[in-house]
């Protein structure tokens, strides 16, 4: 296995955690193809990533939850379902071989992708009262937030908790067996089947995972796959690549350059599925 | 206007999140810039043995007490600082909803999830 220096992980953690932001996929999507093409071990790299995306969590959490756009209550039932499909993921990485890796990475990332491009064409618009089911409004999850683009005050009130829940666990799954946020899917989950605004379900998505990453990190430490010499350059790159990538992302309008970088990723996921098939 | 929960718990989330990310980046800058400076080196960092969350902690802590505090002790302290920020924010949720907001349907919610991860922590 090679052993790349410590310099080169940094720089392309910090391109990856860019990349990632940018794109909305996070930046352990990328880190991991890229780390592997490195000759990094794959197992060894979804660990260093898994650590990796705690620390970008709690940034990007920390930054949502003090402008009020996290429903801290919609993010902690899900938590439940997505900490239990992290420990599952994780467990079945550990017994899977390499090829299987390959092609579950592959295809998630070509799904990520094209989801990323498919959404522009769903706007389930937001959860209306009238529409919200018995269970839910039991919990109590509606919300609200302020709209700095339009200018007010948006309530909300989501629906079908349930259905979301199990597909959180799916979600949790994925990012547990793959090392990375799955942030994606989560933001979906949330605006689709739950009809949460995307800005709520994108910074609530942002704080679920954190606890997530950290139910698939303590699987990964057991099992000896998190190697500081790895795992320490990915956190402070893709920490300062992500910051980075959130800064431009607020100020440039050009969903091209976006979507530029999101055919790079479904380029990727073809690429790892290929490396996967015997 | 919908009625939010109380401020206070997104400022307990907002400070545990922000103090937990800063202290471990700082940790971990601070043993990598040690190593830098008075080893010349950056991958000198002994990896983990293969060991639980409760374990990565006793073992750090033991090496701190034999050898001192060191680069690796500072890195490996950086390390466990983030992993269990997380878990701290789920243990502050779950204090504010069951004490302060008194709400047991989202003390429940947050105590499976502590439960849950209290397991992780000596998951093996």
């Amino acid at each position: 296995m090679a052993d790349p220096s410590f310099l080169l992980v940094l720089i392309i953690s910090v391109v990856a955690g860019f990349f990632g932001a940018m794109t909305g996929l996070g930046g352990g999507t990328i880190v991991v193809p890229v780390l592997t093409y490195l000759g990094v071990d794959i197992k060894l790299a979804i660990a260093a990533s898994m650590v990796s995306v705690i620390a970008t969590s709690c940034s990007a959490a920390a930054v949502y939850v003090r402008q009020g756009m996290v429903n801290l209550k919609v993010g902690m039932f899900l938590e439940m379902f997505t900490i239990v499909g992290a420990v599952i993921g994780a467990s079945i990485t550990l017994i899977s071989g390499q090829q299987a890796l390959y092609i579950a990475f592959g295809a998630v990332l070509l799904i990520a992708g094209i989801s990323l491009f498919i959404k522009h064409r769903f706007s389930p618009g937001l959860g209306k009262k009238e529409n919200q089911d018995r269970f839910t409004r039991w919990l109590g999850l509606d919300g609200s937030y302020d709209d700095r683009a339009e200018k007010r005050r948006i309530d909300y009130y989501p629906s079908r908790a349930a259905l979301g829940g199990p597909l959180m666990g799916v979600a949790g799954m994925i990012s547990g067996l793959l090392g990375i946020g799955a942030g994606a899917f989560k933001v979906l989950v949330q605006d689709l089947a739950m009809g949460l605004p995307t800005k709520v379900s994108t910074s609530t998505s942002n704080m679920i995972i954190g606890v997530t990453a950290l139910a698939g990190s303590s699987v990964y430490l057991s099992a000896g796959l998190v190697d500081p010499n790895l795992a320490v350059p990915v956190i402070i790159g893709v920490v300062i690549g992500a910051f980075s990538g959130t800064a431009l992302l607020t100020r440039t309008t050009n969903q091209n350059v976006r979507r530029y970088f999101i055919v790079i990723v479904v380029l990727i996921g073809i690429d790892m599925i290929l490396r996967g098939v015997p | 206007m919908i009625e939010k929960y109380p401020r206070g718990l997104e400022l307990l989330v907002w400070s545990i999140l922000l103090v937990g990310l800063a202290v471990a980046l700082c940790l971990i800058c601070a043993g990598l810039l040690w190593e830098w400076v008075f080893q010349g080196a950056t991958s000198g960092i002994t990896p983990i043995s293969a060991t639980n969350l409760a374990g990565y902690f006793l073992i750090t802590g033991a090496e701190s007490l034999d050898m001192g505090i060191g680069p690796a002790i500072l890195v490996y302290t950086g390390i466990g600082v983030l992993l269990l920020t997380p878990l701290a924010r789920v243990l502050a949720s779950f204090i504010f909803f069951s004490v302060v907001d008194r709400n047991w349907k989202f003390t429940s919610v947050t105590g499976f999830a502590l439960v849950v991860l209290t397991y992780v922590l000596f998951i093996r």
